[in-house]
């Protein structure tokens, strides 16, 4: 059974634009296991889990980052591992996915070099067919082609609408 | 998407014909408004020189320009913050929102005389205003939007209501949730304004035509001919 974790966006200028949390990643100790409640956040807002289990004094697990870190750790881990798969594979190879023991992150560039990024469990197959389905479908048709939406996204600017999140959320929901 | 060209029997009934992607239009028509913003307050930013007119203030207008690029649709705060630097007059909403309005409306009437004089030439003679009216709501609409008009009211007395309840400009525009969209989607209707006044026009019909939308992604227009056609 297919958990996403979470979703983010990043643009050209490497800024992330859109981020999407659906459930915790499920941390063996934590007491509060995985939330179902969905809590989006554009980069700007500070949104971090409030909820920090209370580890005991031998834990050294660092408490759980905001959502802005998160972004940030996530963006500077596929860049690297995009450039070194292409300075090793060659350039037409193409970095898709890693897996840790916790999850799985899909990844997909697209020829303007906007990101997507997918956090799921470990079992989950190959996302980088639904992640190219997100963007043609959903970010091209709700974001591109929003008028009111702005050509560029500083701070992520535009990106969230309501018709592009209720979108994403129908999709993901149907493709689990 | 296709980068295939249409096979050729989709313009046997009109061999002039020629396809376009529909995607060009939509992002056309997505990036006039921005673009008669821009063009407004530049305008209105050189309009009168400045006192002091040396290199430097020309500068500064054209670094200002770049900032007003498209910001949603808040370019509204752009305008009204423009220039006050060069001390030119500084433009305020209602009237940067005229401007605008003007700009497209002319733009789009147009379109609309040229739309009627390509598209009519197979067609009998139309009888009254009626039917000028229905060959707006079915053929041009069906041209321009790929749908048809879905409701049209008239008192008889030369106004007529043309209703859309899913205007195509409006089917993708959504901001986040309080975003004011419908306030922020009004200046996309003076474009279409302009075309249905000036297809209107090319008939013999002069018309006023005004729009509003009360709940995206629906349109309303509000046609009052002033002549009627004899």
């Amino acid at each position: 059974m297919m958990v996403v974790y979470s979703f983010y966006i990043f643009d050209r200028h490497t800024e992330c634009i859109y981020s999407r949390l659906w459930a915790r990643q499920d941390r063996p100790i934590s007491g509060s296991g995985a939330s179902n409640r969905p809590i989006s956040t554009s980069s700007t807002a500070s949104g971090g889990n409030t909820l920090v289990p209370d580890l005991g004094p031998a834990r050294a697990r660092p408490a759980r980052l905001s959502a802005q870190d998160d972004a940030k750790l996530i963006f500077g881990t596929i860049f690297s591992l995009r450039n070194m798969v292409r300075k090793l594979g060659g350039p037409d190879d193409s970095f898709i996915s890693f897996r840790t023991g916790q999850y799985k992150l899909h990844y997909y560039e697209t020829p303007t070099s906007i990101k997507f990024v997918m956090l799921t469990d470990t079992q989950t197959l190959n996302m980088r067919n639904v992640l190219h389905q997100i963007y043609v479908n959903l970010y091209v048709e709700f974001v591109v082609k929003n008028p009111l939406s702005p050509v560029e996204h500083p701070g992520g600017e535009g990106v969230a609408n309501e018709l592009f999140e209720l979108a994403l959320d129908q999709f993901v929901k149907g493709v689990l | 998407m296709s980068f295939d060209s249409p096979l050729p029997p989709y313009n046997a009934s009109d061999p002039t014909a020629t396809f376009l992607n529909s995607s060009c239009l939509d992002l056309l028509m997505i990036e006039l408004v921005p673009m008669a913003y821009r063009i407004v307050n530049e305008i209105d930013s050189s309009d009168p020189p400045p006192p002091s007119a040396n290199p430097s203030s020309t500068t500064t207008s054209q670094a200002q320009s770049p900032t007003q690029s498209r910001k949603g649709d808040g370019s509204l705060k752009g305008g009204a913050g423009a220039v006050g630097v060069n001390g030119s007059r500084k433009m305020d909403e209602e009237e940067e929102r005229d401007a605008v309005f003007y700009r497209l409306e002319m733009l789009g009437y147009r379109v609309g005389q040229g739309l009627v004089e390509r598209f009519s030439k197979d067609r009998p003679r139309f009888t009254d205003t009626l039917d000028v009216i229905k060959f707006l709501c079915k053929d041009l609409w069906m041209l321009v939007f790929r749908k048809q008009i879905d409701n049209l009211k008239t008192n008889h007395r030369g106004v007529y209501v043309l209703t859309d309840n899913s205007f195509r400009p409006f089917s993708r525009m959504s901001t986040e949730a309080g975003g004011q969209a419908v306030v922020k989607a009004q200046p996309f209707l003076y474009f279409p304004c302009g075309i249905i006044r000036g297809a209107l026009a090319s008939m013999g019909i002069n018309a006023n035509v005004q729009a509003e939308t009360s709940e995206l992604p629906g349109a309303t227009f509000q046609v009052k001919a002033l002549v009627a056609k004899t």
